[in-house]
């Protein structure tokens, strides 16, 4: 079906969908930012209540540092990958319920909503992060280098892997609401294993190997290794982008499959 | 014109069952007319809206056209509560990928044809059922579709709004044109000139309105 009469130009696929996308993602801005007073410093908070509440305990226990890296910046290149991952993967499905309405136009797709939520929460990392080591640098801690591209690719990869797991989240959790029971207590967990504040080298070395299958522990240590070389990093690029791969073709291939379905509810 | 061919469409109910809607229903709608959509409840009206308007897919079949056609204007609107009238028209201008200059001017323009006043800055979630259909007729008038999908709109409207519904449909006449879904025989009456009757899952198209009302008339 053509829209030729509407005064509007033709656009290709691809510029509907950023338009949509785009619309959700500001429609999501200004809502957190309208909802709460102080709005967007909110969402650097829960990141800031992590970092000083695990740098105190380290430090009532006498430790400085871990595995040659400060404290802070060791919760915080732990935390901010988990959170970035925990919003995208959690947040689909809500995202998703809150935009059913607007499945009354033919270009909103049940897909759009999942992705803006990852990328309103990917802008967040970006901020915290940079915010966060900025000020770690400012405050003398020290920061050995940081290999942009590395960090990038990992991320990326990170983002990837959350969304998949964000798409079948949404569509199990559509068809089958008893799967709210279960999907907390797979997400929740993760928080004490995914080396939020131990390194993958203080693991005793029988057991690293299953700590390593989580792929959120890999993306924490890469992130470390990417701003100390002095660190020693289990993490492997090859193993996040085969988990990535892995999510987000299931993720896509549920979505797809579920399409006509996904648009009457 | 619109042609509807061999269209089959399922749902399936929350027992398990399929619920068909449509068998192997064929129509042609000629085109610059006004169409009333008539039947008995859940005979699938609106489900013909959803399906011309492209947000719903057939399981079979073709709809074939070379006229634009809205979205399907309902009661229930696509709105999402919390946000604003304003924040919603700009999201629906935005996803049709209008520029921020065309909007502002557009979201004027709404204000205006809705006439709800300071309620564009409220949420729509405090507005009544009338307030919400003025928002969702405004802003489709705001659209240069060649059909308008129109889904029982004028039935919750006061005068006012049926005048300014009536005001506005007729003077783009000349372009434009509605497919309505309507109980109400009078406003059938009032703007359309053929009707495609839904029932036992099949589409039948009747050139004279008034036959087309009659079995529905007293109803």
């Amino acid at each position: 079906m053509n829209t030729r009469s509407t005064g509007l130009p033709q656009r290709n696929p691809f510029q509907v969908q950023w338009a949509v996308i785009h619309a959700l993602f500001v429609r999501n801005l200004s809502a957190q930012f309208g909802r709460l007073r102080g709005g967007l410093v909110w969402a650097f908070v829960e990141p800031l209540m992590q970092v000083l509440l695990f740098t105190f305990l380290f430090y009532l226990r006498g430790r400085q540092e871990l595995g040659n890296i400060p404290i802070p910046m060791l919760v915080i290149t732990g935390v901010a990958p988990f959170i970035l991952f925990r919003q995208i993967a959690n947040g689909g499905i809500k995202a998703f319920r809150q935009s059913d309405a607007l499945f009354n136009y033919r270009m909103v797709q049940p897909i759009d909503p999942v992705l803006a939520n990852g990328l309103h929460h990917f802008v967040f990392f970006i901020f915290t992060l940079i915010a966060f080591t900025s000020v770690c640098h400012i405050l003398h801690f020290k920061i050995e280098q940081v290999r942009f591209l590395e960090l990038l690719v990992n991320i990326g990869l990170l983002l990837l892997f959350s969304l998949g797991l964000s798409m079948i989240f949404t569509v199990l959790l559509t068809f089958l609401p008893e799967a709210r029971r279960f999907v907390p207590f797979i997400i929740r967990p993760l928080f004490f294993i995914s080396g939020i504040f131990f390194t993958a080298e203080s693991l005793p070395s029988d057991i690293r190997p299953y700590f390593l299958l989580n792929p959120l522990l890999h993306a924490t240590e890469i992130t470390r290794s990417c701003f100390y070389y002095s660190y020693t990093s289990h993490g492997r690029l090859d193993y996040l982008a085969l988990c990535a791969a892995v999510s987000l073709t299931g993720g896509m291939l549920a979505m797809r499959i579920n399409h006509k379905r996904l648009l009457q509810t | 014109m619109i042609s509807i061919s061999h269209l089959d469409k399922a749902y399936r109910l929350e027992n398990g069952r399929l619920h068909h809607v449509f068998k192997n229903a064929s129509v042609t709608i000629p085109p610059k007319v006004n169409v009333a959509i008539l039947g008995a409840n859940g005979a699938g009206k609106s489900t013909l809206l959803r399906l011309l308007a492209g947000v719903d897919q057939s399981d079979r079949g073709r709809i074939s056209t070379s006229c634009s056609l809205s979205w399907p204007v309902t009661l229930r609107g696509g709105f999402l509560p919390v946000m604003s009238g304003r924040e919603n028209c700009w999201v629906v201008f935005s996803i049709h990928g209008y520029s921020r200059e065309s909007i502002r001017e557009k979201l004027a323009k709404v204000q205006d044809i809705s006439g709800i006043g300071e309620y564009f800055d409220e949420p729509v979630k405090n507005y009544s059922a009338g307030m919400r259909v003025r928002l969702g007729f405004a802003l489709c008038m705001a659209f240069d579709y060649d059909y308008f999908l129109l889904d029982e709109i004028t039935s919750v409207g006061d005068a006012e709004f049926r005048e300014t519904c009536k005001t506005w449909l007729l003077a783009r006449n000349q372009r434009h044109n509605i497919i309505l879904v309507s109980h109400q025989m009078n406003t059938i009456r009032q703007f359309c000139q053929v009707a495609v009757v839904v029932h036992d899952h099949k589409l039948t198209l009747v050139e004279d309105i008034e036959q087309a009302i009659a079995p529905f008339a007293d109803e």
